[in-house]
């Protein structure tokens, strides 16, 4: 789906880009009781989520941010999960306590989508996709607007 | 021939009035079915095609919509290069929230005819706009536009369909038309046929035969009716004209036959003694001292004498049909013969003879009538009538003054 990336210098082009993907996945995301506010729980280090962070984007659309670490990160916190730098059992252990929640779970560092959360993002030269982990997605109590799996990269996996 | 001269311009024959009016009624209905059909399937299809490029529009508003909001472009052609596999699409546009185009599609080669937008709009081919809105926020807009060739080709389809039937109609028209042409003009023609049989040939006893058709039947009664009429007509101016001739060719007085039909009798007794290689003897006959009678008794008397001679004459010859008066008190006898001298000769005696007795015209009144007469053979006298008469007459005169003389 790349997602076109501003020219410049700045140090991360991509934190405007990625807070921006986020603001789209949760437009098109429904949770069951749909709530007024949604928390986003950012967990471990995050390379591009400075704005994300910052709440640019995504404050407009009613999300607030927070940080959490491995440990404490829980469903009933958060309705959004980015996952930063983690390692594959690290991030597997948050993928699975939500699991079959109404959680929506983004994974930065993990291309090959194998940490099991639901978006994983892709970064690319000049672009910004994601990939699908579908059994994460169809298991998940959020619902994603079926448009935006079609926009994933290498359709569904 | 009958009618008015032929100014070399014929009138139509019926057949051929009948064969035209039915060729214009079939293009008639066909051409009008076909156009109708036409038509409606022209409206019919507007209808879908207008439905089709809405439908196109609205599909394509709801699926491109999150490749905009994520700006998405790879995704959002990969949705139009889907929806242009709709034949009916010419032109698909995805314009982004600012209006410059984000995906643009058209047809190859589609727009080979352009009807401009009014022709366009009115065909229900568009251009159908959606704008796009996601979360009360105006994202983009599509605008699609249908393409000519469904209709054109409809369009073509039908005429290619209206001309094939039009030429089977008119192929089956015909031989119908030509069945039902037959069973009027053929009675038709036939009463054309009797009538100038009966005209140019003089055959008023011909009839028609019934043909099977009451209109034609009721003319072929009357034709018939007036054929009868005609007939018996026919027969009562044959009868009449027999009468007439009879009449014309003879003596009133004597009930002989007068100069013409002599003249006729004697050319033809001449035509057949060249053939037959016989004489024809031709004797003139003068009353002598009529006049004398005549004056000195009155005309009653004249006629008295006039029918007893002719009696008389009659009587003497042996075909009493060629005695002729030729008028006054002048005979002629016609014969043919094989030897002329001795016929004249036997015939002057039986004529002197005949009249030999006096003829009675009272209680006491009787005058004795002789004749003068003349003779000519053909073919020793001559060879033409007027040469065999001229001299009968010069010998009858002759016979006549040396008698005067005596």
């Amino acid at each position: 789906m790349p997602a076109g990336l501003p020219l410049g210098n700045e140090p991360d082009p991509y934190r405007a880009v990625v807070a921006r993907m986020v603001r789209g996945i949760v437009q098109y995301s429904r949770w069951p009781d749909n709530p007024r506010r949604l928390r986003a729980c950012v967990v471990g280090p995050a390379d591009h989520a400075e704005d994300l962070i910052e709440g640019r984007e995504v404050t407009a659309v009613g999300v607030d941010v927070v940080r959490r670490d491995v440990a404490s990160v829980q469903p009933s916190e958060c309705q959004i999960v980015y996952l930063g730098r983690l390692g594959i059992d690290e991030a597997r252990i948050v993928t699975a306590r939500m699991r079959g929640q109404a959680v929506l779970t983004i994974a930065e560092n993990d291309p090959a989508c194998r940490s099991r959360a639901m978006f994983c993002l892709l970064f690319e030269a000049q672009s910004l996709s994601f990939r699908l982990n579908i059994d994460s997605v169809s298991q998940s109590q959020v619902r994603v607007d079926p448009r935006v799996l079609r926009l994933a990269e290498g359709g569904t996996t | 021939m009958i009618g008015p001269a032929d100014k070399g311009e014929r009138p139509p024959t019926l057949r051929g009035v009948l064969a035209r009016g039915h060729l214009r009624l079939v293009l008639l209905a066909v051409l009008l079915a076909s156009l109708s059909l036409m038509a409606s399937g022209l409206f019919a299809l507007r209808g879908y095609a207008g439905q089709n490029v809405a439908l196109a529009a609205e599909t394509l508003s709801y699926a491109v919509e999150p490749t905009l909001v994520f700006g998405d472009r790879e995704a959002a052609e990969r949705v139009v290069l889907k929806l242009a596999a709709n034949d009916n699409l010419a032109i698909i546009e995805v314009l982004d929230a600012a209006g410059k185009p984000f995906v643009v599609w058209r047809r190859e080669g589609a727009s080979g005819i352009d009807l401009g937008p009014f022709a366009s709009g009115w065909l229900g081919l568009g251009p159908v706009r959606r704008t796009i809105a996601f979360q009360d926020k105006t994202v983009g807009e599509v605008r699609v536009t249908g393409a000519i060739s469904a209709i054109f080709s409809y369009t073509l389809a039908s005429l290619i369909i209206a001309a094939s039937s039009l030429g089977i109609t008119v192929l089956a028209t015909r031989i119908l038309a030509r069945r039902l042409e037959e069973a009027i003009a053929a009675p038709l023609d036939r009463v054309a046929e009797i009538a100038h049989e009966v005209v140019i040939q003089r055959r008023p006893s011909l009839r028609l035969a019934p043909a099977g058709i009451a209109e034609i039947d009721q003319i072929t009664a009357d034709f018939n009716m007036l054929l009868d009429e005609l007939e018996k007509w026919h027969e009562t101016i044959a009868i009449e004209n027999a009468e007439l001739s009879r009449r014309a060719d003879r003596d009133p007085l004597t009930g002989l036959g007068n100069r013409a039909w002599f003249e006729r009798d004697l050319e033809a007794a001449i035509d057949e003694a060249r053939l037959l290689k016989v004489q024809v003897v031709l004797l003139y006959c003068d009353c002598n001292g009529f006049k004398q009678v005549n004056d000195t008794y009155g005309h009653d008397a004249g006629d008295k004498i006039i029918a007893a001679v002719a009696e008389r004459l009659r009587v003497a010859v042996a075909d009493p049909d060629r005695v002729f008066r030729l008028g006054g008190d002048e005979f002629a006898l016609v014969f043919d013969t094989e030897n002329a001298e001795r016929a004249v000769a036997a015939a002057m005696e039986g004529l002197r003879a005949a009249m030999a007795s006096p003829i009675p015209l009272g209680p006491k009144v009787e005058v004795r009538i002789g004749l003068s007469i003349g003779h000519a053979t053909f073919p020793e006298d001559g060879e033409t009538m007027r040469q065999l008469m001229r001299l009968a007459d010069l010998r009858m005169y002759r016979d006549k003054r040396g008698k005067f003389v005596e």
